[in-house]
């Protein structure tokens, strides 16, 4: 199904009568998707207005950027902040971020940070020092993903007194706010490298155009419910996360950028994950789950605990 | 000190502050006089007891006392300073400890040959005493080959070390291998210094070789072009610093311990084609992920120079653009917040204002948002009859508002009307109460007694 501009009045009633009907059957699930997308500090909203930047460590504390043969590789979300890992040796709390944080983005030239915190987008650089927020409480904001060129973010937005989300695009700096999708059903934006924006919406994954055009559905619950979805760095691949009916399993699955065949990588184990990110070589993908950061090959091969503990999420590569 | 001369007399309107700065506020925030006659300001710093040194480009230091016409001669550097054209007494900070050792660091390109005011010169910082007004050399030999970037400012940190942004000190007509010094660990040109007191490089320093008197020992970041103006992240202590762009893109950085900022071989995230072949470049080219790219950039388009700025209190950070004039705000929500003349320097006070010294017009100017919380009174007008008219007056500039009505016989009203008229059926005394709510949801009542007989 491929949708023409969402902003006709023809395709807004249509939009509107299939997220009446796609509302009423989430309820249905709602019980069950509550449970499973609590990923800690994910949907941490918070009405206050404070903009207090997040806490961070002093700057004699770090390594130099120049001289880190080793760097972090990986970074995640925390109950106390975001952490990067490395491929040896414990995670470091990243400076610059704080609890309740989530959805890390790295840009694609590589040193910027953007992520969710009390609801609102920030913007910091990988080995923090600050962050500015460029989002103020217009709504409950979420996922920012970048754009491949470095100068705006996809995000999710939930309005004050709306139920659902959309997503929303803006400059780099928080300028320019609009919202791409308007039917108050669509969240966790994922940009692709090739221009179009992926996102979950009722029980499925969807894409679209940058500009909201074309809006596709991709997966309808085949399994349970779809989520999380992220483009290969290629952008011809996206991985996502398929819930089974009941929420017994999560898997994490990979299919074409433009639907098609779909493939568990995760089918022989009951890791339970979500969140997945690619490596910035395509070969590998990263995803949380309940038992902490795990990383897969994109052939389903190599599965493997990296990171153990609770309460990890949202895991992004570093490059 | 000695009052300086009738002519430059300032115009001193150091008025009551307006408290928290509130910059994210709807309404379009004042730009309003401090002080004026200023002779090419470049820089300034807020002394312990209120006054507000500034820096002229010649190399005077006056200070700026509410109230007090005529400003005082602080440092009179004019016989040491080279100031042709962007060269010039630029940098300029309290020490902390001023309230009892009077002491100002200075910034300033140093005239060691009168007669050849356009020869290659250099960069040096000073610790003067104002009560004796003796200088101590602190660092010296900062190249300035050029009459152009040469930096910098001068900010403490909460430990006591001071951080300076240097220039390149390369001409920037075309590519130019002097640049590539900003690539040069060894060299001082393109860097943030950080120093003790004495100019000594310290030993959590991310090149420290074990000599404090080495270059490199004294280096925290490198790869900058003419980083103008740095500010230190009120909780993290790193260097925020606006970096001036050549040909394509104006950078803020964020200078972490140890990050190469990649000029000249990179210009914003992108690689600088003119000096892509030098070996030094095709070599940290290779070093991947060693090159820290900007947090914010904008096109340098026909003209730009950002002027790197402050934080304010919410975490905010607020920049300017010297050459495009103007100041904005990064932080939600981001937009332009007065179309300022030549900014130089972009400060907050210790009260929360925003000041900021334009240099082609010779002013301190403050920044003075509308009031960051709403304020009502409200008041009852007796009509006909049992019909009262309440009224309620809240400042236009942080509307609009929400007039939530509690009228004392048990009716409510709940309307963007300021003043409703309501009726009461019986006579008696009854106490209204309006809460004014603006919509960043920050409330203030009133209550207004009335009386229907």
């Amino acid at each position: 199904m491929r949708w023409s501009n969402p902003h006709s009045k023809r395709a807004r009633l249509v939009t509107l009568l299939r997220a009446a009907a796609v509302t009423a059957a989430i309820l249905l699930l709602g019980g069950i998707v509550a449970v499973l997308l609590a990923r800690p500090g994910s949907r941490a909203e918070s009405a206050g207005s404070s903009l207090e930047p997040p806490t961070t460590a002093p700057p004699s504390t770090r390594a130099p950027q120049g001289a880190r043969p080793k760097g972090p590789r990986l970074i995640f979300a925390t109950a106390g902040g975001l952490r990067a890992a490395g491929d040896s040796g414990p995670p470091a709390l990243l400076p610059g971020s704080g609890p309740g944080v989530a959805g890390p983005d790295v840009s694609p030239a590589g040193g910027r940070l953007a992520f969710s915190l009390r609801s609102h987008i920030w913007l910091s650089v990988v080995e923090g020092g600050g962050a500015i927020p460029l989002t103020d409480g217009a709504g409950f904001d979420h996922a920012p993903s970048w754009s491949p060129d470095g100068t705006q973010l996809a995000f999710d937005r939930r309005r004050r007194g709306e139920r659902g989300y959309d997503v929303w695009v803006m400059g780099a700096d928080g300028s320019r706010q609009r919202n791409l999708t308007g039917v108050r059903s669509g969240a966790a934006p994922d940009w692709s490298s090739q221009g179009p924006i992926a996102f979950q919406r009722a029980f499925g994954i969807w894409r679209m155009d940058a500009d909201g055009a074309g809006q596709e559905l991709l997966t309808g619950g085949f399994s349970g419910i779809e989520l999380a979805p992220a483009f290969s760095p290629d952008g011809r691949t996206i991985a996502f996360a398929a819930f089974s009916r009941g929420g017994r399993r999560s898997d994490i699955w990979v299919m074409g950028a433009g639907g098609g065949r779909k493939r568990n990588l995760t089918l022989r184990s009951s890791v339970r994950g979500t969140a997945p990110a690619w490596s910035p070589d395509g070969r590998r993908i990263a995803f949380s789950a309940p038992s902490g950061i795990w990383v897969v090959s994109a052939e389903g091969t190599g599965l493997r605990n990296v990171v153990r503990g609770t309460g990890l999420s949202t895991p992004v590569w570093l490059p | 000190m000695a009052a300086v001369s009738p002519r430059r007399l300032a115009c001193l309107l150091l008025a009551a502050s307006a408290g928290s700065p509130g910059l994210g506020n709807a309404a379009p925030p004042r730009d309003e006089l401090v002080a004026s006659g200023l002779q090419v300001p470049t820089a300034f710093a807020i002394l312990p007891d209120g006054r507000i040194a500034v820096a002229e480009h010649a190399g005077l230091v006056v200070a700026l006392r509410e109230g007090v016409a005529a400003p005082e001669l602080l440092v009179d550097l004019r016989a040491r300073v080279n100031n042709s054209r962007e060269r010039g007494l630029v940098g300029l900070a309290a020490d902390p400890g001023f309230a009892h050792n009077r002491a100002l660091y200075v910034l300033y390109a140093y005239e060691d040959d009168p007669a050849r005011p356009h020869a290659p010169k250099t960069v040096r910082l000073s610790r003067i005493d104002v009560r004796s007004g003796r200088e101590r050399v602190v660092l010296s030999g900062i190249p300035a080959d050029c009459r152009c970037h040469i930096g910098g400012s001068i900010r403490f940190a909460t430990d006591g070390s001071l951080f300076v942004s240097t220039g390149d000190g390369a001409r920037a007509g075309g590519a130019n291998a002097l640049a590539l010094r900003a690539q040069d660990l060894d060299s001082p040109a393109g860097k943030l210094l950080r120093v003790s007191r004495e100019g000594r490089g310290l030993r959590d320093n991310p090149f420290w070789n074990g000599d404090p008197w080495a270059t490199r020992s004294k280096v925290w970041a490198l790869g900058l072009r003419n980083p103008f103006r740095l500010a230190l992240h009120p909780r993290s202590g790193v260097p925020w610093v606006g970096d001036v762009g050549w040909r394509a893109w104006e950078e803020i950085d964020v200078a972490g311990r140890g990050a190469n900022l990649g000029w000249p071989c990179y210009e914003g995230a992108g690689r600088q084609g003119a000096y892509a072949s030098t070996p030094t470049c095709q070599a940290l080219y290779r070093r991947r992920g060693e090159h820290r790219g900007p947090l914010l950039s904008y096109r340098h388009g026909p003209r730009a120079s950002v002027t790197g700025g402050d934080f304010a209190r919410d975490g905010a950070y607020v920049y300017g653009d010297f050459t495009r004039g103007g100041l904005r705000l990064l932080g939600a929500p981001s937009r332009e917040l007065a179309p300022a003349a030549a900014p130089v320097d972009i400060q907050f006070a210790p009260d929360g204002s925003l000041l900021y010294l334009s240099l082609t017009r010779g002013e301190l100017r403050r920044i003075v948002a509308p009031a960051s919380r709403p304020t009502v009174t409200a008041a009852a007008h007796p009509a006909v009859g049992a019909l009262v008219l309440l009224s309620s007056s809240a400042p236009a500039e942080g509307g609009p508002y929400l007039y939530s009505w509690s009228f004392g016989d048990g009716a409510h009203s709940f309307s963007t009307e300021p003043s409703p008229p309501h009726a009461y059926a019986f006579a008696g005394t009854y106490v209204a109460t309006v809460t004014v709510t603006d919509r960043r949801g920050r409330s203030a009542r009133s209550s207004a007694t009335v009386t229907v007989e």
